[in-house]
């Protein structure tokens, strides 16, 4: 026996809404999903469908489409619930046979869409607004267009634009929009037209005093609007949310958009407006710095037609010319104060623009083209005026002039305007640019900071995505911001912001990239690509700081794997050719005992073409990491003599081969250059080896070691068949071989001197070549010698002697703690030579002694010292000197272990090897007094 | 040094085989092989090479795990070893800088003048020194 009631009980409690009515829509049951949806009881047969809908006609089209069809698809309709919520809504429906009577039942399946259609509303609008602002020239009219769009989109019935006035006393009402019929609106309306700006006034006088976006709800809170009780506007609008027009910090205006219906808003939404105020506000910037341009431009009218000219008339047979009194007061002079002759022009006439204006009248005189021409004038004060000048000559039967008269304009102002025309023009570009910027990039995170207060002024809604904290959040805490960065990054990016902000670095001007990471909260950590560039005032200080960023953890990812890939790839290829490699060496070494000489040619071509394959695979690893610029170098002395000696002595054995004599000389006097010993000698092996091989047997190479000013050169002279002009262009290029040369030499990689040109710039050398056809070629590069560098240290430490009251003068003193002999002279080098005064220490008991006498403005600190950590004796000078708080660059091999140092606000890390530019900037960032000029410590050691 | 002993260490059969017909028919060598970093500690608790030639990359204990392994017996301490390795991208050499060795060669190398290389860092060698050369095999 079937029980009825059971199918019942399975709808009842079902997740899905279900509602069932009769044919005539008459509602029979609901389950209990229907009943919390619609937030009501259902009384059966006394409630209809359509009631249940915010416009009944819906209804009757929903009835009316499933009588037709049978069945309802995904029907979209706004249902507004018991508490007079709007809930939308998308209805399945079909109609079956009731058994037990026989008649039709309609039976309605429910789904609530509000949240998402929320979520797309917000979206639309956005996107829209958008497409309303890059279209729009007028403020007005765009506002218009907004109100409309936004109320469309939200289903709001009228929204209101406030200007707030220049003094900040009232707002006035720019803009109001009605969308639906109704006459309720005329109270709102007359009220809205100017409102006080004072926080009694309620709303939306309190959106400027608070900045930020709010929804009007709980009448109980806001118990003023138009400085009335609150309830007059709240009774008739149920739904009402207001939000500001920003332009970087300063509020424009605001919007307000209302509605008799109850209509959902949530947070988001809230944001969304936002960020929409701010997108208005950067439009109303741009037509606002428009409507200035414009005007500019009528003053530059202005000056054109309204200024009163001079006139002149030359007679070009004596050279007598008639200046009016305007011409003559123009410039300042009084009638009798000119002679009416045309020496009197040219002496009034700038002598750089003379010239010129005389070849236009000549010009004038052969061609009778117009004559018209600018220049300056000197005024009576000796002031020059610009002057725009027009004439005719007038010419005689023979066709010859004999008289020219014209005008003379001042055209001063006229230029001035144009000046500030030109300045409304960029800040016109500026500001569009960064509205572009803003409305383009919506998906990248996007923040400005006011210099000024050291505040987020304004962060896109991306920045919630990827710091999953508010934006609202992080305008009233700064550090939002920064507690998520991992400690080790935290305070390099603290830093590089403050220091942009601060101006203390010259090269930072156009703004830089940083890479830091981010922990998510379930401990994740996400790569952060940042650019970050500052907005200078009129004079010349930061104002704003712009930054964008994105997440680049999964490109990290990718270039991880790529490096390991190679390193997988190189061991791979290098294991099996090792064994390639060292038995046919036995064999050709003889060790496996006597082979015919034929069989010795082919092992020996074997040989030949292993050891092509390992040069091969060693330069596509350079190649790689040169252009993922990994490359790392040491920086130390290297001598030329010994460079030269050891990289000959290890081609021996090649030159003898191929019959070809290697001679060497040191002109250079062995003075030491700075680099990397292994990576010089990388070059100057390809160098004498390509040499090797184009010089014919017998033939010689030639290496030199040269003076070239502060540089050291070292050449490599070939008598090979030389180089033709039109392949010395690509010389460095990738895979470079020479066409022009036979096969049996073609023995390279090709990628040689690309790798060389790029070691020896990273270096800080230069590299090239000469060369003509069939004279052989000399290759050359060229480093600086550490003594030329020294030189320039030890002339600006001769200043040094100065006495006691210049002491405010002296420059910043550079503690530098390095055990190892040749990384301090490298780092004193470097230190002096940007102009700063260094004290070396050995170990931590020197630098303390050092610390305690000299109190020094900077610290280079090594970790590793024979008598301790370097780090504690930063503490330690750090708990010392608190007051003077010396800033610290520590040098080490290892990842910075900031987490060690007790003020990491003070300390910067630099991993061993280092870069020199790294070095010096770091220094010239830190020092707090500035280096002296060398160029004036120069003069002054040699006069 | 006449037939001094070499205690190679390497997984790669091939490669045992070359070094050892190397060093023994160049160098007057006396070489013993180990394919693992177990069997070269196994070896050494019975004999006393006079150097050990050690690869990197090893299956289960790798060339510097048995290298820290030999560190931690006072005894072996003064036997000097030399890496021979196809791992030599800077960021892999790295990794080599603080380990108590004579240096490394590189793979591949040109057999003929393994003997002399190994001879000039065992030159340059002392027990107490942490100065690390690298020979270039080319």
């Amino acid at each position: 026996m079937i029980d009825n009631s059971q199918p019942l009980d399975f709808l009842e409690n079902a997740p899905i809404a279900l509602l069932q009515t009769d044919s005539s829509g008459n509602i029979l049951r609901a389950n209990q999903a229907a009943r919390e949806l619609l937030q009501t009881k259902i009384v059966n047969n006394e409630q209809t469908l359509k009631q249940l809908f915010s416009s009944p006609e819906l209804g009757e089209e929903a009835l009316l489409q499933l009588k037709n069809a049978g069945i309802l698809k995904e029907f979209a309709a706004v249902f507004k619930t018991a508490d007079g919520k709007l809930r939308h809504i998308v209805i399945d429906a079909n109609i079956s046979l009731n058994k037990q009577t026989g008649a039709e039942e309609y039976s309605f399946f429910m789904r609530d869409i509000t949240a998402s259609w929320l979520k797309q509303s917000q979206a639309n609008a956005q996107f829209e607004i958008t497409k309303v602002l890059v279209g729009a020239t007028a403020i007005v009219d765009a506002l218009g267009q907004i109100c409309t769009t936004l109320c469309t989109l939200l289903s709001f019935e009228i929204g209101i634009v406030w200007r707030i006035d220049e003094r900040a006393n009232r707002m006035s009402r720019l803009v109001h929009k009605v969308v639906s019929e109704t006459d309720k609106h005329d109270y709102l309306i007359a009220r809205s037209v100017n409102v006080p700006l004072s926080l009694s006034t309620g709303f939306p006088a309190t959106i400027w005093f608070n900045g930020k976006g709010k929804v009007y709800t709980d009448i109980e809170q806001y118990d003023t609007c138009f400085s009335e009780p609150a309830s007059r506007i709240t009774k008739t609008y149920p739904a009402v949310v207001a939000f500001p027009i920003c332009i970087g910090n300063r509020i424009w205006g605001v919007i307000s958009l209302l509605s008799t219906r109850a209509t959902p808003i949530s947070n988001e939404l809230v944001t969304t407006l936002e960020s929409i105020g701010y997108q208005i506000g950067n439009f109303v910037d741009r037509i606002e710095a428009n409507e200035a341009y414009l005007k500019s431009q009528e003053r530059y009218y202005v000056a054109i037609t309204g200024s009163n000219d001079g006139i002149w008339d030359w007679d070009l047979v004596t050279n007598e010319v008639f200046y009016s009194p305007r011409y003559k007061s123009q410039l300042g002079f009084e009638e009798n104060e000119l002679a009416n002759h045309f020496d009197t022009f040219r002496l009034l006439c700038h002598p750089d623009d003379y010239q010129e204006v005389m070849d236009k009248v000549q010009r004038h005189i052969d061609t009778k083209q117009p004559y018209e021409a600018e220049m300056r004038c000197r005024t009576k004060n000796g002031d020059y005026k610009w002057i725009c000048a027009r004439g005719q000559a007038i010419w005689n039967a023979q066709g010859r002039a004999i008289r020219m008269a014209g005008s003379h304009r001042d055209i001063t102002e006229l230029k001035a305007a144009e000046k500030t025309r030109r300045e409304y023009e960029q800040r016109l570009l500026d500001s569009e640019s960064m509205f572009r910027q803003l409305a383009e990039n919506i998906r990248e995170v996007f923040w400005i900071i006011s210099a000024r207060t050291d505040e987020f002024i304004y962060a896109s809604p991306a920045f919630e995505e990827l710091w999953l904290e508010g934006c609202d959040q992080l305008y009233k805490n700064k550090e939002v911001f920064f507690n998520p960065i991992i400690e080790d990054d935290r305070v390099r990016v603290r830093k590089a912001l403050q220091g942009l902000m601060l101006g203390t670095d010259g090269q930072y001007g156009q703004g830089f990239d940083l890479e830091f990471r981010i922990e998510t909260e379930d401990k994740e950590i996400r790569w952060i690509w940042s650019r970050v560039f500052p907005v200078l005032d009129k004079s010349g200080a930061c104002d704003r700081l712009y930054g964008i960023a994105h997440d680049i953890t999964e490109k990290k990812e990718v270039e991880r794997r790529v490096s390991e890939f190679y390193s997988t790839v190189s061991h791979e290829l290098r294991t099996p050719l090792t064994s390639i490699r060292a038995a046919l060496g036995l064999i050709e070494g003889g060790m496996t005992g006597e082979i015919s000489s034929e069989t010795m040619e082919y092992v020996s071509i074997a040989r030949d073409n292993s050891d092509r394959l390992i040069r091969l695979i060693n330069d596509i690893l350079d190649i790689r990491r040169l252009e993922a610029n990994k490359l790392e170098m040491k920086i130390e002395t290297v001598a030329p003599s010994q460079l030269l000696e050891s990289t000959i002595d290890s081609l021996r054995a090649f030159a003898e081969e191929r019959g070809v004599t290697v001679s060497f000389n040191l002109e250079s006097q062995d003075r030491d250059i700075i680099g990397d010993r292994d990576r010089l000698m990388q070059v100057l092996t390809n160098l004498i080896s390509n040499a090797l091989k184009y010089t014919p047997r017998g033939g010689t190479v030639h290496v030199s070691s040269t003076n070239n000013g502060p540089n050291v050169k070292i050449n490599v002279t070939d008598q090979g068949p030389g180089i033709a002009e039109e392949h010395m262009q690509g010389l460095f290029g990738l895979f470079q071989q020479l066409s022009c040369v036979e096969n049996e030499f073609n023995t390279g990689s090709g990628l040689g001197l690309a790798i060389s040109k790029a070691l020896i710039e990273k270096l800080g050398g230069n590299i090239g070549a000469e060369s003509r056809l069939g004279e052989g070629a000399t290759f050359w590069f060229e480093l600086p010698a550490l003594e030329s560098i020294e030189e320039q240290g030890a002339n600006s430490t001769q200043t040094n002697c100065a006495p006691e009251e210049d002491r405010e003068e002296e420059p910043a003193l550079v503690l530098l703690m390095e055990d190892s002999d040749s990384i301090a002279l490298i780092l004193k080098t470097l230190i002096t030579r940007t102009g700063y005064d260094c004290v070396r220490a050995a170990n931590i008991a020197e630098a303390q002694t050092l610390a305690e006498n000299k109190r020094p403005d900077l610290l280079f600190a090594d970790i590793n010292l024979p008598d301790g950590n370097g780090l504690d004796f930063v503490n330690w000078m750090h708990e010392k000197f608190a007051a003077q708080s010396i800033p610290v660059i520590v040098l080490s091999g290892a990842e910075a272990n900031i987490g060690r140092v007790h003020h990491p606000e003070l300390v910067d890390w630099i991993k061993k090897p280092f870069e020199t530019e790294e070095i010096l900037r770091l220094t010239k960032l830190r020092a707090k007094k500035l280096p002296r000029r060398l160029d004036t410590a120069k003069t002054t050691s040699t006069s | 040094m006449k037939n001094s002993t070499v205690l190679l260490v390497d997984d790669n059969a091939d490669l045992r085989k070359l070094v050892s017909k190397t060093l023994t028919c160049l160098g007057n060598w006396q070489v013993e092989t180990a394919e693992s970093g177990l069997a070269a500690l196994q070896f050494l608790e019975n004999h006393r090479p006079d150097l050990i030639l050690m690869d990197v990359s090893m299956p289960q204990m790798d060339g510097v795990a048995t290298i820290n392994e030999i560190n931690k017996r006072q005894q072996w301490r003064s036997i000097p070893i030399i890496l021979i390795t196809a791992r030599v991208q800077i960021h892999e050499m790295n990794q080599y800088r603080h380990l108590p060795i004579a240096g490394v060669i590189s793979k591949p190398f040109d057999p003929m003048k393994l003997p002399s290389q190994i001879q000039r860092l065992l030159e340059q060698w002392s027990p107490t020194g942490e100065n690390l050369r690298v020979a270039i095999s080319d």
